[in-house]
């Protein structure tokens, strides 16, 4: 099953702060491309464990960001700037989680929920579209997926919306039955 | 009682046929920390306090922290198992566990599992661990006494239905002793007892039910165990489980006593607990709730009122000190709960005045409305007359002449204390208790030399079994003892004095 990414509550605070900004400058979108390229640039190469390493200043680090930076030019100024904010406090590591905070509130915005769907055999994308629509109706947000094949579930479907979730698998069911009846025969 | 193979096949087939399983929905989570039995899980936004959790392999949770991003919760069982990374989701339930007249001579863990090899118990109920104590307006006043069979305790400490008292003192004094032998002189009194052992050695777990079941005490005791062995999580839990297995009688308006043997370990449990859930430490790095920790669960044991059915839960908690300090954090915190303490001194178990019982020390604040007329009639002026002997006994070391009024006081008093002394796993009827202590208050026992005391008691306690036992009859029975009946046990003590060979006309002891 798909590990859920880890939010820590301060990467929340920052992904506020970006989502506000977004929020004056009417556009969502850059600051998640923004997000996303910082994190490539974090990802790729060994920038990222360059900067944690520990036995470097972090004016040391501030200087390297800000050479590489100089060289990148699709980055542009209010990313640098995050960047460099988050390095100069030793948070770089965060930006996943920052970015993936950043999306669940221009989700919430726009009144979409991005949910994990996980089948045991791929499944077509009419048919995720059949379910996707059920469960808004149910859930009054409009659901969007995001699938994974996991054969261990043998069955069904496991829905995962944030923390909540709908296990309708069969190991699942399966789990059920074995309690049920050990439950009699404990009668 | 046998189900043959096809029968078993018949009801497992309809209940495969007529499984239906609505779609699971629950709050999930994953670990992200395991270790000390405590989990930490990113997630559970929706968790409640004290919920259960399903871990993976049906190993169960709960949540005890909640914070802003993750859950701390302890694991009820063996965690070896699970990993990092594992999901969790919540149930939606408390932690129970079953009650009912079916688990009475049974041996079972905090979760209400037999752990006695009896095979399973088919208890039909179950019920929260953790529950609000009775109200105000439900409750009465304690009247009607627990009989200890102990007669230091009878006589001076007497406890109520529905009375919490502490029994304190250091290890190995006989503070379980005299929680035995209250529990098997319950013996065909309607009373049903639970002993709780928190953090005790099997081995001793395994002694006491043995104990229990030499004296037939069994058949009116339900064990809930939570062995040293076992995780902090259990021992924390199963005072609770106890206590709700306990309430069942007491709502069935029945009587019930419960034992906790001891609240000093299960303090140590809860620190372990908070200590790795990272809460703060306070004084003797025990967690700021550990005063709530055993109030909320002595605050169980009451008295109903009629229109709840009168039942009782008393509670004897058991609480060990470290070389006779009382002042400790947990034994003063359980002192102020409770309603009284039974105080154990070593000095005075090794003097061997057996039970240890302090007199000046120990105190029953509710219980002295509960004793019987009959007991109170005789032991009126006891704790008194005890009191004033130590204080004399002390005094009186120092010089040689004393006049007659102290020299029988002291005469008196050390009379009385070997008439205090007891054997143990031999608990005294009411009848006997007042018929000797009428002996000993009365003066019927100054010609008696202190050290034939106890010969003296076990002689008339024979004696009494063979001519007395329609004056017996009639103390149990009414519960009082008239002037007529105070008549006819002064001239059946006469009596049996003159038989009594008193040995060489003994000196006067003043000496002590």
């Amino acid at each position: 099953m798909p590990e859920a990414p880890r939010v820590p509550s301060t990467a929340r605070h920052y992904a506020q702060a970006v989502f506000d900004l977004a929020e004056q400058e009417k556009d969502f979108s850059a600051w998640q491309r923004r997000l996303q390229l910082l994190r490539e640039l974090l990802e790729k190469g060994d920038l990222g464990q360059t900067l944690a390493e520990p036995s470097l200043r972090i004016a040391q680090k501030l200087e390297l960001c800000r050479a590489i930076l100089e060289r990148d030019a699709g980055i542009d100024q209010p990313a640098r700037n995050l960047l460099l904010l988050l390095v100069s406090s030793q948070r770089q590591r965060l930006l996943p989680a920052i970015q993936e905070a950043y999306r669940e509130l221009v989700d919430k915005r726009e009144g979409r929920v991005l949910a994990q769907l996980t089948t045991a055999i791929p499944v077509s994308q009419a048919e995720q579209k059949r379910l996707a629509a059920q469960l808004s109706r149910r859930l009054n947000v409009e659901v969007r997926f995001e699938a994974t094949v996991d054969p261990s579930i043998l069955g069904g479907a496991v829905v995962r919306v944030g923390d909540r979730v709908f296990d309708a698998s069969l190991t699942a069911r399966l789990q059920q039955l074995r309690q049920q009846l050990l439950a009699q025969s404990a009668n | 009682m046998s189900i043959s193979a096809a029968e078993i096949g018949q009801i497992i087939k309809r209940k495969i046929t007529d499984f239906d399983a609505p779609v699971v929905s629950a709050e999930s989570g994953v670990i992200t920390t395991l270790g000390d039995g405590i989990a930490q899980i990113y997630g559970l936004q929706g968790a409640m306090e004290g919920e259960l959790l399903a871990f993976p392999n049906d190993i169960m949770g709960l949540a005890l922290n909640l914070e802003e991003d993750q859950v701390r919760a302890i694991i009820l069982g063996p965690y070896e198992e699970l990993r990092e990374g594992d999901e969790v989701r919540t149930t939606g339930r408390v932690v129970e566990v079953p009650v009912g007249r079916e688990l009475v001579g049974r041996v079972v863990n905090a979760l209400g599992e037999p752990i006695d090899g009896k095979g399973e118990i088919a208890t039909k109920e179950r019920r929260p661990v953790e529950r609000q104590a009775p109200g105000v307006v439900d409750r009465q006043p304690v009247n009607t006494p627990v009989q200890t069979g102990i007669k230091a305790i009878d006589a001076l400490i007497p406890i109520g239905r529905g009375q919490r008292e502490l029994i304190i003192g250091d290890r190995q004094i006989g503070k379980t002793a005299i929680a035995i032998d209250a529990i098997i002189n319950q013996k065909g009194k309607k009373l049903t007892c639970i002993y709780v052992a928190i953090g005790q050695n099997a081995a001793a777990v395994a002694r006491t039910a043995a104990v229990l079941e030499e004296y037939g005490a069994l058949d009116h005791t339900i064990i809930v165990a939570a062995t040293s062995g076992e995780s902090a999580a259990l021992n924390y839990l199963v005072p609770y489980s106890g206590c709700a297995m306990g309430e069942w009688f007491m709502e069935q308006g029945e009587d019930a006593l419960i034992v906790y043997d001891d609240l000093s370990k299960h303090a140590w449990a809860y620190r372990e607990i908070s200590l790795a859930l990272r809460r703060p430490p306070g004084r003797e790095a025990y967690p700021g709730d550990v005063f709530y920790l055993h109030s909320r669960l002595l605050e169980r044991a009451a008295r109903l009122n009629d229109e709840k059915g009168g039942g009782s839960l008393t509670a004897l908690p058991i609480i060990e000190t470290q070389a006779n300090d009382v002042s400790a954090y947990i034994p003063t915190n359980v002192i102020s709960i409770t309603d009284g303490q039974i105080y154990l001194e070593g000095d005075l178990f090794y003097a061997g005045t057996r039970p240890a019982i302090s007199v000046g020390l120990s105190v029953s604040r509710v219980g002295g409305d509960a004793m019987t007329k009959a007991l109170r009639s005789v032991a009126g002026g006891l704790r008194l007359d005890l009191a004033q002997y130590r204080a004399l006994a002390a005094f009186a070391q120092f010089s040689s002449d004393l006049d007659k009024a102290t020299r029988d006081q002291l005469d008196r008093g050390q009379r009385l204390t070997e008439l205090l002394k007891q054997d143990q796993y031999a608990p005294v009827s009411l009848a006997l208790q007042v018929m000797t202590l009428f002996a000993g208050t009365r003066g019927y026992l100054d010609k008696v030399p202190v050290d034939k005391v106890s010969e003296w008691d076990s002689q008339f306690r024979r004696y009494a079994g063979q001519t007395l036992q329609k004056l017996a009859d009639e103390i149990e029975k009414k519960k009082v003892l008239d002037d007529a009946m105070q008549e006819e046990l002064g001239k059946a003590l006469e009596g049996f004095n003159q038989g009594f060979d008193i040995g060489d006309e003994a000196p006067p002891a003043a000496e002590v």
